[in-house]
């Protein structure tokens, strides 16, 4: 897992996302039972596209790859790998 | 029964001698089309200073209304008239929904800042909006090289915007608020018949492949005048995109002020906000909405006296 990705996904659903504060956010806490609604998946969405610098499409909207800040990470890294390769097959 | 005209006309406007503004209610051509506007003006004296209100797309024009009347009543009482108007396809314009498109958002603004540059003792026109209302703000600021912009949480990558326009469903489906999101069969409604009914709102595929291909940071090239970007956020951190806005600003040789107003509610700014409890309907944004009005007025006070008393004729 990358640290940094992680922390910083954590640190924007605490601070920004959690309808209800107060709860603690590791990587493995449940996301989509009632602690975020469709209004911050809308932000978190937004977040990660601008954060990282990369493009969710639609094949990536699937609830499996929210349900934790593990899920999310894995996404991101997924989506930075497939952007380096297709630099690295377009340069 | 003979038509009181005298008395209707007297209905064109509106004055509130306490707060310290008027309205007056406009029936103007823009975008080619009728429509109606409000200029709201100071009862005091006016500054030479005008802003254009941009409103939103789709649902965002209904939630954001009441936010808009708060910008331009507060802007008014600090000096500053501000005119706001309904784009064709949105309330009591000629046109239909099928010809909103972001052509139609940016044309109508246009036509209204010329609209706004003709009135009485008006000598600058700047613009103004929120979520995507910002976005065509700063487009037509850059574009018509006005002087001032102010942006409330703007939409920065229109791909970004409407496709997430599109997930809500989605979203409210994960989130157990609506059953049968079916975003596949949304998508494809849009591409086989041109447009498709997205929580109320008829999307035509021209707008969603008009506002997918803009991105303001490359819309931005000619602006150098004074720019407002206003976060809302829970926390004390604006988001990355809303950074590199006020950046890219900042590198044309823009004034740039980028500030965040923290609110518990931020996710629900541009959307429904209205919670209903036993004794009333309460709108959650009021303190927000005005908070956000009364940091406008108060950089359009510090930076319009700025640039008029440095002897520019705030022409970026």
């Amino acid at each position: 897992m990358n640290g940094e990705v992680v922390t910083k996904l954590s640190r924007y659903i605490t601070d920004e996302l959690l309808v209800k504060r107060g709860v603690e956010v590791t990587d493995g806490t449940p996301l989509m039972d009632g602690l975020i609604d469709s209004l911050g998946i809308q932000r978190l969405v937004a977040f990660i596209e601008e954060e990282f610098d990369v493009m969710l499409d639609h094949s990536d909207m699937i609830p499996e790859n929210f349900t934790t800040v593990r899920a999310l990470e894995g996404l991101v890294q997924r989506k930075l790998g497939g952007a380096a390769a297709s630099e690295s097959a377009t340069g | 029964m003979p038509i009181a005209e005298e008395f209707l006309e007297r209905l064109r406007t509106h004055t509130d001698l306490r707060a310290g503004y008027a309205e007056e209610f406009l029936h103007p051509t823009l975008g080619g089309a009728g429509t109606v506007a409000v200029l709201s003006r100071p009862l005091g004296p006016s500054r030479p200073v005008a802003f254009v209100l941009c409103h939103s797309l789709g649902q965002e024009f209904v939630h954001l209304s009441r936010f808009d009347t708060t910008i331009a009543r507060t802007m008014s009482v600090a000096g500053f008239p501000v005119l706001r108007y309904h784009g064709q396809g949105y309330g009591d314009s000629e046109r239909g929904a099928s010809d909103i498109s972001l052509t139609s958002h940016l044309t109508d603004a246009t036509d209204a800042v010329a609209l706004l540059s003709g009135q009485e003792g008006i000598e600058t026109v700047g613009t103004m909006g929120a979520r995507f209302g910002g976005l065509v703000a700063a487009v037509v600021a850059a574009r018509e090289r006005l002087p001032f912009v102010a942006t409330w949480e703007p939409v920065t990558k229109g791909a970004q915007y409407m496709r997430n326009f599109v997930w809500t469903r989605l979203f409210a489906e994960w989130a157990g608020t609506v059953e049968g999101a079916g975003v596949d069969e949304l998508l494809e409604t849009l591409e086989t018949t041109g447009q498709a009914d997205i929580k109320g709102f008829l999307l035509t595929k021209r707008a969603y492949d008009e506002i997918s291909a803009i991105d303001l940071s490359r819309e931005l090239s000619r602006f150098a005048g004074t720019a407002l970007v206003v976060a809302i956020a829970r926390g004390e951190n604006p988001g990355p995109g809303l950074v590199r806005l006020a950046e890219g600003f900042r590198a044309l040789g823009a004034t740039c002020d980028l500030e965040v107003l923290q609110d518990d509610l931020a996710a629900e700014f541009g959307n429904f906000h209205f919670k209903t409890s036993e004794m009333a309907k309460v709108d959650t944004q009021f303190e927000l909405n005005q908070a956000i009005a009364d940091l406008t007025a108060s950089w359009a006070l510090r930076h319009v006296d700025a640039t008029f008393a440095a002897g520019e004729d705030g022409r970026a």
